[in-house]
């Protein structure tokens, strides 16, 4: 990689305007990692499997083969921008790696203008919350930004 | 070395070729929904986010099949909202449908809070029963779709053929499991994290936890009238291929929580 730093994607991204790309320096390379001891640990389908490579294949991003750690650690990046997931895996790795490599989690765009860190327990509780944003465009917060421009493959 | 992977191709069945090459030990075959974009788009011009509201609980209702888009992250949850809100003359006529949307976005801040909750019982089971009564692994005749139950049958199949399965075929299919057959709502929710290709943990396992009762102040159960009256137009609901979900909900509570008293779960 010709920078010090790279977008990694992940299940829970895999598009190209995403805030990552607005986070992240101008024409920083997405890639996606296919961590084949993951997936099969997680024992996934064919199915499942076929749908992200279809979307994969349709995106400037660069697919490598390997285990996420030592991917990132090859790569010899010191910055790594991941959009913000669930998976605990992923915060497993980049807490594996932290002390060599900084990683930035940027959120999605908002479905509504909540604190993120409030720990939530029933939906009506939220939902009393999120009715007051949740059915205006970007959820009140302005225009939603154009896409970034992104390097080729 | 870093070892790139493919990204052209002439047409999805090289893509097919490729993905089995890379990872042979996937089991089944490709479904029919495919990733990427345009695919996401062909079906967000087709939201109809007023008829979805009337018809959502229905086989054949107009709902959006938009989950593994939205899963992946081919499309934010925001975009989609705003497709709705255009399409609808009004915002309270997308109310139904935006709501939907904001139960994805629920559970994701609950495990993004609290992401112990996503494998660990929430509460206890509100069913009379211990964790511990609960078998560990699905049954091989659940796997294989071979109950014996058509209806149950019939989405099992969906599920490992296509990958996607309607949410009230979901919740039908997670209460079988847990409350009929007396399974740990993990194993269930581990083996629909395999097979979905919208599968999410937290939108999933979250609402396993529902039905179990884990997170959920009673246990979602369903009968074959109720069954019938959803995909009746779609799957054979007769009493005789569906045996063991034809009765009435108090014959079925005191069947499925005989610990219970009638008035535990109404
Ligand atoms: C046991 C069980 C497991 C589930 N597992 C998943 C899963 O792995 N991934 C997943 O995306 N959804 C899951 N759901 C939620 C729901 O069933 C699916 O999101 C929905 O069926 C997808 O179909 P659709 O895109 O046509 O939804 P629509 O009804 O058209 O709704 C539009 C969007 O709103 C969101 N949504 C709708 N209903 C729900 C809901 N009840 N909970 C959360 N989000 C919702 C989805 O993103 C969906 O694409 C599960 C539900 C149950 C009961």
């Amino acid at each position: 990689m010709s920078s010090n730093w790279v977008v990694w994607l992940n299940d829970s991204s895999l598009r190209t305007d995403h805030p990552v790309f607005y986070s992240a320096p101008t024409a920083t390379q997405a890639i996606y990692i296919w961590d084949d001891e993951y997936l099969r640990a997680n024992a996934y389908t064919f199915k499942r499997l076929l749908f992200v490579y279809d979307t994969l294949a349709s995106m400037p991003v660069k697919i490598i083969w390997g285990e996420s750690g030592d991917v990132l650690s090859s790569l010899a990046v010191d910055r790594v921008y991941v959009p913000q997931t669930v998976c605990p895996w992923i915060k497993d790795v980049a807490d594996r790696l932290s002390h060599k490599i900084d990683f930035t989690f940027v959120e999605d765009e908002p479905l509504v203008q909540l604190d993120e860190g409030k720990a939530w327990r029933r939906f009506y509780q939220y939902w009393n919350r999120a009715e007051r944003t949740v059915f205006l465009p970007n959820a009140g917060t302005g225009q939603q930004s154009t896409p970034p421009l992104l390097p080729g493959r | 070395m870093i070892e790139y992977l493919e990204t052209d191709f002439e047409n999805r069945e090289d893509i097919i070729a490729y993905v089995r090459k890379l990872s042979p030990w996937a089991e089944g075959n490709e479904s029919c929904i495919q990733g990427g974009a345009a695919h996401m788009n062909a079906l967000l011009d087709l939201l109809e986010p007023e008829k979805y509201g009337r018809t959502r609980n229905f086989g054949n209702g107009r709902v959006s099949r938009l989950s593994p888009y939205i899963s992946r992250g081919i499309v934010s949850l925001n975009s989609v909202r705003n497709r709705a809100l255009n399409q609808s003359e009004k915002p309270e006529r997308a109310y139904k449908f935006i709501q939907e949307l904001a139960w994805r976005d629920f559970w994701r801040r609950v495990a993004r809070t609290q992401p112990e909750l996503l494998w660990k019982d929430v509460e206890t089971y509100k069913t009379g029963f211990d964790a511990s009564e609960y078998l560990s692994d699905l049954p091989v005749d659940i796997i294989q779709g071979r109950t014996g139950i058509c209806c149950i049958d019939y989405f099992i199949n969906e599920l490992t053929t296509f990958g996607l399965l309607h949410n009230h075929a979901r919740m039908y299919l997670a209460s079988y499991i847990v409350h009929f057959r007396r399974v740990r709502w993990q194993a269930g929710a581990f083996w629909f994290m395999q097979h979905l290709v919208d599968g999410d943990l937290a939108s999933s396992n979250l609402s396993w936890q529902w039905v179990a009762s884990t997170y959920s102040n009673r246990p979602y159960i369903f009968n074959l009238e109720n069954v019938n009256k959803y995909f009746g137009d779609l799957i054979d609901t007769s009493g005789e291929a569906n045996r063991d979900l034809n009765m009435d909900y108090s014959s079925l509570h005191s069947m499925l929580f005989p610990r219970l008293g009638v008035t535990d779960v109404e």
